[in-house]
């Protein structure tokens, strides 16, 4: 099927995919105003037809919305989590202007991102066990020791029922046979 | 991350019967993943709305309440944002239209008399008391008598 349509390149995963700004959990909603027509909402008219397809992708939970032919100059308006807003004014800027002082004032900077990275890795790590990650615990793994809240142990590895006093006589599992015990003298 | 109970929405107003309640249209961009390109998808939200501020037309901020008021009243009116064919200019503050800002004088010679400017931050949407000590709550919702009802 051929790429029909403008610039068709912005319908393809790949593109989507490049979007770098990943906007801060506390904004919501992204709203942007801007006009139809007019050389200063030019700007304004790229960057909604070209990065807000990426901006949405990459930040699937906020609410992105278009106003158009409200107010004579264009505007970008995020209203975060507490009430608060935040008003960009996007007269006469290109829309690479647009998305970077958009990444700078409410994009999340390169340290959050890898420490976000670092954290997703841990948890996709199957050696972890623990509440916070996949396995709370190994008898969860078929093949392992069953919990023994469910299934009780056998009783000779039940902690009440080792003999520590023969145990400590043994000799460590870890020794070499070859090298002779030392004679000690019994009394 | 963030709580349960600050969960805010921006929509449009849309007419609805209820009497103290206000429909409103939520647009949010949904992925079609077969021709990759987003599309606006409409939902519906009920949001208390008792003094009726909001007029048909008004785009809204939503916010969700702690506790349902009623089984579909589950947001309420937060501030009105653009109120329809009155539009306030968040840069500048003054009030004006696609193409121009109003000059307020002018308008005041012409029209005698403006519409009312309801922001939605005043007394009446603040929750002073809790549901449950609101006095709407003692009486019943809807009255027993088949003549009252309005349908």
């Amino acid at each position: 099927m051929p790429m029909k349509g403008k610039f068709p390149l912005r319908r393809t995963l790949r593109y989507l995919e490049r979007g770098n700004v990943y906007l801060r959990d506390t904004v919501k909603i992204v709203t942007i105003n801007y006009n139809t027509l007019g050389e200063t909402h030019k700007g304004a008219r790229d960057f909604v037809f070209y990065n807000l397809p990426q901006l949405q992708y990459k930040n699937q939970n906020v609410q992105m919305q278009t106003f158009k032919n409200l107010t004579p100059s264009p505007f970008i308006r995020c209203f975060l989590n507490d009430g608060d807003e935040v008003l960009i004014d996007i007269d006469s800027k290109s829309n690479t202007s647009i998305l970077e002082h958009v990444k700078k004032l409410l994009g999340k900077s390169e340290e959050i991102l890898s420490a976000e990275r670092k954290a997703r890795e841990k948890k996709t790590n199957p050696a972890n066990f623990g509440r916070e990650f996949a396995r709370e615990c190994i008898c969860q793994v078929p093949g392992q020791v069953p919990c023994p809240s469910v299934v009780p142990l056998p009783e000779e590895l039940r902690g009440k029922n080792i003999d520590y006093r023969t145990l400590l006589l043994k000799p460590a599992r870890g020794r070499d046979p070859n090298i002779p015990d030392e004679e000690e003298e019994e009394d | 991350m963030a709580s349960h109970s600050s969960r805010i929405l921006l929509g449009q107003v849309v007419q609805s019967k209820l009497r103290d309640a206000a429909k409103v249209q939520i647009t949010r961009l949904v992925l079609d993943e077969y021709v990759m390109q987003y599309f606006p998808n409409k939902s519906k939200v009920f949001s208390f709305d008792p003094k009726k501020v909001t007029k048909v037309g008004d785009i809204v901020l939503v916010k969700e309440l702690e506790a349902k008021r009623t089984a579909f009243i589950t947001h309420k009116i937060e501030k009105i944002i653009y109120s329809v064919g009155n539009v306030r200019d968040p840069i500048t503050g003054r009030r004006c239209d696609s193409k121009s800002y109003w000059d307020e004088d002018e308008r005041k010679k012409l029209f005698e008399k403006e519409p009312e400017e309801k922001t939605g931050l005043d007394e009446t949407f603040a929750e002073k008391r809790s549901v449950y000590e609101d006095d709407r709550m003692k009486e019943p919702i809807m009255s027993l008598d088949r003549k009252d009802w309005k349908i």
